[in-house]
């Protein structure tokens, strides 16, 4: 019988393994030095409520960023799971229409809202449900569903998802300014979703599916999890995905930043502010993972 | 009740929503498989043989060679969804055309990862999280992707209608069809209905979605001496609903259950007045494929996804 495994193989299986250990070791340790940029900028805004003063808060935290959106067509990209009550896992309605309200007071010559559910065919049943429906109606804002949306094709800058190229919803990729507005979730794998994954929802269902699992997973050819989960996702590399500012690590919500990672390495226009809804969060999500999770909202720019 | 008049409304609106390829988008001018599919099915009995002709040459027009439907265009990505949507409307217009048989033979070939012995050892094994039997298989949203409960319902619904016009007699059809009633009786969710894909995950009871219920609900018409499908249409029929797509999927799949229930009558009647209310507000059939839909759930014409085929 075949030997499978011999001593010169054994050898270099083991040195391979501890070079990688002491690799990671002195990463960590801080002996490698870490090329990445300086932290993004952050402002963290104290409300005690989604009540009134919301937009004049943001605006606030807006202007410490000394923006120029005159003249501006503004994304605001919440993140729209569906609609469970009880359950704090969307972004709220009233912070969407008060930022709406904020960049429109800044200057900007249009608001749209748009997203595109990962599960939920209905997005108007999830847009009713949740509220926005009544903010977009009171505010007269445009929604666009991004699931639905026209579709470009566009090529991307590097392979690492296995594909050349990805559909992008028009809206997406004609916006002058993209604004996330994450909900700050613990994830059952990931630990906490923040921004990279909420850019998930950029990705069109109807080129894609619900969900939209080939673009999520195309590198290990595995969709085999139905919430987002691949082999790579076991590993929590704090990687060179710099596509929200690199203060949380993009990869630990891997594959769905993925998709947001192509997004940023399309070339297209990049996501220029993060509006992170973290003011009632959900600790403990409904797939049973748990997590300190800051009880503040965050606005953070790249 | 909606009256005469504001079905003819509705009709002529998606009439006039056509894009300059003829076909129908989503909105826009992006033409895709799935509005203008629903579209051709809700505009069929308004107009002449030729012109259904003609829309039906150009919907063949975008299949690809090896039997698939792309989502949009040529260039899109296959979708097995749009690829059942389009057979089933081919069915029911042109059941004649060649590309039927095509479209089948596509959809009988296209197997999801479970398929494989290796994803099936896996999900036994290693990945165990989610609560599914992966033995038990349908369809994915594009190929080479595991199965979901939306595309393998409709699948399901355009091999149940094609087998009982005899176009593909075969053992295949019949294997597949019987693997996917099996999957979705396995991925029903704790209590009646669907979800996406599974029903419970890291042991948690996921909620059915309408859509996805309404339709699986309609594939699995002949099994409905089953306790599972029975469940589910008692959840669907107790199922409150305030959005235009959701309710008309509920009310065509209503429809193929009148004869066996007494309140399934009453119920479709109050979920069309709900209906006739809803697509009345611009925002609710602003998307092509719910405004065709809702045409066919509001019309007593026949149901193109019924699988009681009308004479």
């Amino acid at each position: 019988m075949k030997q499978l495994l011999n001593r010169r193989l054994f050898s270099a299986a083991l040195l391979a393994g501890t070079g990688a250990l002491a690799v990671q070791r002195m990463r960590t340790s801080g002996l490698v030095p870490d090329r990445r940029k300086p932290q993004s900028r952050v402002a963290i805004l104290h409300v005690v409520s989604y009540a009134a003063s919301l937009e004049a808060r943001i605006a606030d935290g807006l202007r410490l960023f000394g923006l120029d959106l005159r003249g501006k067509t503004v994304l605001l990209k919440p993140n729209l799971v569906e609609y469970i009550p009880g359950a704090e896992v969307n972004t709220s309605p009233l912070l969407v229409g008060a930022a709406a309200g904020a960049f429109l007071a800044m200057g900007a010559a249009k608001v749209v809202v748009g997203e595109g559910p990962g599960h939920q065919r209905d997005t108007y049943l999830v847009i009713a449900e949740n509220g926005l429906e009544e903010q977009l109606r009171e505010r007269r804002l445009e929604f666009v569903d991004l699931n639905r949306d026209e579709i470009i094709q566009v090529p991307l800058k590097t392979r690492f998802t296995g594909m050349e190229t990805l559909w992008f919803p028009r809206t997406v990729l004609t916006a002058d300014f993209i604004v996330p507005m994450p909900k700050v979730k613990t994830h059952h794998f990931a630990g906490v979703t923040l921004s990279m994954k909420n850019m998930f929802g950029v990705i069109p269902g109807a080129a894609y599916g619900w969900p939209k699992k080939r673009t999520a997973l195309e590198r290990y050819r595995s969709q085999h999890s139905r919430h987002q989960r691949g082999p790579a996702d076991r590993f929590r590399h704090r990687g060179r995905h710099r596509g929200h500012g690199g203060e949380w690590p993009a990869a630990w919500t891997a594959p769905a930043a993925r998709a947001g990672c192509a997004f940023r390495r399309s070339g297209r226009r990049g996501l220029h502010l993060h509006a992170v809804d973290g003011f009632e969060s959900l600790a403990g999500s409904t797939f049973g993972a748990s997590c300190s999770i800051p009880r503040k909202r965050r606005n953070r720019t790249n | 009740m909606t009256t005469t008049k504001a079905l003819e409304a509705l009709t002529l609106r998606l009439a006039r929503r056509r894009s300059p390829d003829r076909l129908w988008a989503y909105s826009g001018d992006q033409v895709a498989a799935e509005p203008t599919c629903f579209a051709l099915l809700a505009l069929s009995s308004s107009l002449d043989r030729t012109t259904i002709s003609d829309y039906v040459r150009t919907l063949v027009n975008y299949q690809l060679r090896d039997g698939f439907w792309p989502a949009g265009d040529s260039r899109s990505t296959v979708s097995l969804w749009a690829t059942a949507v389009s057979v089933n409307t081919l069915i029911e217009l042109s059941p004649d055309n060649a590309c039927v048989r095509s479209g089948l033979k596509a959809l009988l070939d296209a197997k999801p990862q479970e398929a494989f012995w290796l994803w099936r050892l896996k999900f036994r094994t290693a990945d165990t999280h989610v609560r599914l039997d992966p033995g038990k298989y349908g369809w994915g949203w594009v190929p080479g992707t595991v199965s979901w409960v939306i595309p393998t319902a409709m699948a399901l619904i355009a091999l149940e209608r094609s087998r009982r016009l005899n176009f593909v007699p075969s053992g295949e059809l019949k294997r597949r069809v019987d693997l996917a009633h099996a999957m979705l009786l396995d991925r029903m969710c704790p209590g009646g209905g669907w979800n996406a894909g599974n029903s419970v995950v890291y042991d948690v009871p996921l909620a059915p979605h309408i859509d996805a219920t309404s339709i699986a609900v309609a594939g699995l018409r002949f099994h409905y001496h089953l306790p599972e499908v029975r469940q589910s249409l008692s959840w669907l029929l107790a199922a409150q609903c305030s959005s235009a797509y959701s309710l008309a999927w509920k009310i065509l799949a209503l429809r193929g259950y009148q004869d066996v229930r007494s309140d399934v009558g009453p119920a479709i009647e109050h979920a069309r007045d709900q209906l006739g209310a809803l697509v009345e507000e611009p925002a609710q059939i602003a998307d092509n494929s719910t405004l065709a839909l809702s045409i066919l759930a509001l019309n007593g014409h026949p149901n193109p996804f019924a699988l009681e085929i009308a004479a």
